[in-house]
């Protein structure tokens, strides 16, 4: 029996449900391998009894909680893909923001609107593993898949993409005096964006333990603002960020 | 005979939308084209943010057109802050965005519309019985991929353009293999105009204004001034005067009128005010065709994006022939408190971003304008008629099926507009 798959969406992009359509070469190879179930953006045919569903997109209203709640009970392993699902990404920046103004500014009158406070997918269902990044990477959505049809245990990336930076010997953009992520942000990205000269922008949320007192100094060193770290940091994953700040702050 | 038509999940779209249709006398009474994705509220997030940040946060408002998205804003920034760019970074953007034309066009005529005309579920679900034209779609895609990675760094939401000027220069070796990608696949995009000329779309014309960019010496892009099928001829900064967006209660999407009226944008327009402009391949291909332009039948969209698919080929080749790309210099961006505003052809038609800034550089107010929610209405208008005139005695499966493919022939984007097509179908 092939495993069973559906790729959905919430609120969001489109990108993450597109990033899987775009491994191109393999897509038809891959797609004898698994049994692509349900992925409403390319398929008229769509089932609800899946063994894995890759969710997408944020939760930004109510329709988006009915369908989430629907594809967990449809699903065995339910997979957040991207950085919307994983941390509620760009559109999550409201929380930090006044509410009201922000959506005032965007429509003139939010009364037909059925808006949530926006968040990742696990404020609301049980996520059994992330895959984050704006977008996420193709080459790592496979690798993901792969280790599904070998019944391998899905393991998470928890290097920073410093780590990743290093290998590909590019010259250090922190070092240069610009505002780079990389040390505190997750890997797997084979650190894309330094290695075309543009600073590490935080897509694929923070690791666990990244030493964010240490990186503010390097910040004021370099004459750069240390308060800009947040305001990065806040832009994909702000909401993650918090809490980790909050438990840093317990020990 | 009332007929009360609630289409749910129409899938193959770029989002989530639903439509209800009130048929009565055989007359549609009520026709309500519905995006069901939850409001994003891009236009208050980018509010209070510094202009370094904007062209990011904007990106993130589509995937499959990103780059339309990184573009327009940057370009609103500059005209802000009066930036001139060098003719190296007009023509990095260019390559970019004829990428992201390639790879949106291909992904859609294949995927989202062909099955309807060949009656397969899916693009995926062709390639038993048509696995050349799914590899061909694939190698599309591909190289329109390829042209953004290698000029913009990562296929969505690209990373290298900043205000001003590139991070990264495309290397030679990469480039010379994208020439020679080009240089191949060219045939295929002939041969997906071809099939896109030979497929036999309803016969269903409605009149409308098109609007688009023009430009003197090129097929639109990413410049031009506003032109439209009935004498429309504006610059950027004066779209206000001539566009206004409105709320429908029905909807998280907006929906833009031109002196209230309903419009069209995307391919078929750009078409209908350029055609002269098209590479000698796509006029060829055009000519042969027995579909005359200016067109007013909404389902050669899909024709209209398969030609722009050979002129946008035929364009990288030249650039990227003629330029030698090289290192430059950063460009100092001085903030001022001023006013920008920038419109671009994305994939789908127009796109308007416009920006004020105060002295600082953080924005106090930002609206931007995407091409669904200005076609939202004229696609509104279009399955009236397109149900009145052919489609009103038809049993119920056809009815959706004809109604989806017009919806698809759109190609509408409702993560942009706001995200999923439903169709529910109720009977009194």
């Amino acid at each position: 029996m092939k495993l069973k798959v559906g790729l959905f969406g919430l609120t969001g992009c489109g990108g993450c449900e597109l990033a899987v359509l775009f491994t191109e070469d393999i897509l038809l190879d891959l797609l004898k391998e698994i049994n692509l179930v349900a992925a409403p953006f390319f398929k008229g045919d769509n089932k609800d009894n899946y063994d894995i569903a890759f969710v997408g997109g944020l939760v930004a209203d109510k329709n988006d909680i009915k369908k989430l709640e629907e594809f967990r009970k449809n699903s065995k392993i339910l997979i957040a893909l991207g950085a919307c699902a994983v941390h509620g990404n760009v559109p999550a920046l409201k929380n930090f923001m006044n509410k009201k103004a922000v959506e005032k500014e965007a429509y003139e009158s939010t009364a037909h609107l059925e808006s949530v406070t926006p968040g990742p997918i696990s404020d609301y269902v049980k996520v059994d593993f992330s895959i984050p990044g704006c977008p996420p990477n193709s080459n790592e959505i496979v690798k993901y898949i792969k280790d599904l049809l070998l019944e391998k245990k899905l393991v998470a990336n928890k290097k920073s993409v410093c780590f990743e930076c290093n290998l590909k010997e590019n010259y250090c953009l922190l070092c240069q005096g610009k505002e780079c992520m990389g040390p505190l942000t997750r890997a797997g990205c084979d650190a894309l964006c330094p290695s075309f000269n543009k600073e590490c922008t935080g897509c694929r949320g923070p690791i666990e333990d990244g030493n964010i007192e240490e990186i503010k100094k390097i910040f004021k060193e370099k004459d750069l603002d240390p308060d800009m770290i947040i305001n990065k940091l806040n832009k994909y994953a702000g909401l993650e960020f918090k809490k980790l700040m909050k438990n840093a702050k317990k020990d | 005979m009332q007929r009360k038509i609630n289409m749910n999940y129409i899938t193959k779209i770029e989002g989530h939308a639903s439509l209800y249709l009130d048929i009565s006398d055989g007359k549609v009474k009520e026709c309500n084209l519905k995006s069901v994705e939850g409001a994003r509220f891009f236009e208050g997030i980018v509010k209070g943010k510094h202009y370094t940040e904007i062209s990011e946060i904007t990106s993130r408002i589509c995937g499959i057109c990103s780059c339309a998205h990184t573009i327009t804003s940057i370009k609103a920034i500059e005209n802000a802050f009066n930036i001139q760019v060098t003719e190296q970074t007009k023509l990095l953007r260019e390559l970019l965005t004829i990428g992201e034309r390639i790879r949106s066009h291909t992904t859609h005529l294949y995927f989202l519309a062909l099955p309807d005309y060949w009656g397969f579920e899916s693009g995926i679900a062709m390639a038993a019985k048509h696995k050349n034209e799914v590899k061909r779609a694939l190698d599309l895609m591909k190289l329109g991929n390829n042209l953004i990675e290698v000029v913009g760094g990562r296929v969505m939401h690209p990373v290298t353009f900043e205000i001003g000027y590139c991070t990264h220069i495309p290397k030679k070796e990469e480039l010379d293999e994208l020439l020679k990608r080009l240089k191949l696949l060219k045939r295929d995009a002939i041969k997906t105009a071809e099939l896109f000329s030979s497929i036999e779309v309803p016969s269903f014309e409605r009149e409308t204004e098109y609007v688009s960019l023009r430009q003197l010496d090129n097929f639109p892009l990413i410049s031009g001034d506003i032109v439209s099928t009935k004498g429309l001829n504006i610059k950027a900064h004066d779209y206000r005067k001539y566009f206004k967006e409105y709320i429908e209660p029905y909807s998280t999407a907006k929906f833009a009128v031109k002196d209230n009226k309903a419009y069209m944008t995307g391919a078929l327009a750009r078409v209908n005010n350029n055609q002269r402009l098209l590479c000698k391949e796509a006029e060829n291909i055009m000519r042969k065709s027995r579909k005359r332009f200016p067109n007013h039948n909404p389902f050669v969209n899909n024709f209209a994006q398969s030609l722009e698919i050979i002129h946008w080929i035929d364009r990288a080749i030249e650039i990227i022939e003629r330029w030698e790309f090289r290192k430059e210099p950063q460009i100092e961006v001085k903030p001022k408190a001023e006013r920008g505003i920038a419109v671009t052809e994305a994939p789908r038609g127009l796109l308007f971003h416009d920006y004020e800034f105060d002295s600082k550089g953080m924005v106090k107010k930002c609206n931007i304008i995407t091409p669904t929610a200005q076609f939202l209405k004229n696609l509104e208008e279009d399955i009236r008629a397109y149900v009145s005139q052919n489609l009103i005695d038809k049993p119920e499966k056809e009815l959706k099926l004809e109604i989806e493919k017009l919806i698809r022939a759109y190609d509408p984007c409702f993560s942009c507009s706001t995200h999923f097509l439903e169709l529910k179908l109720k009977k009194d």
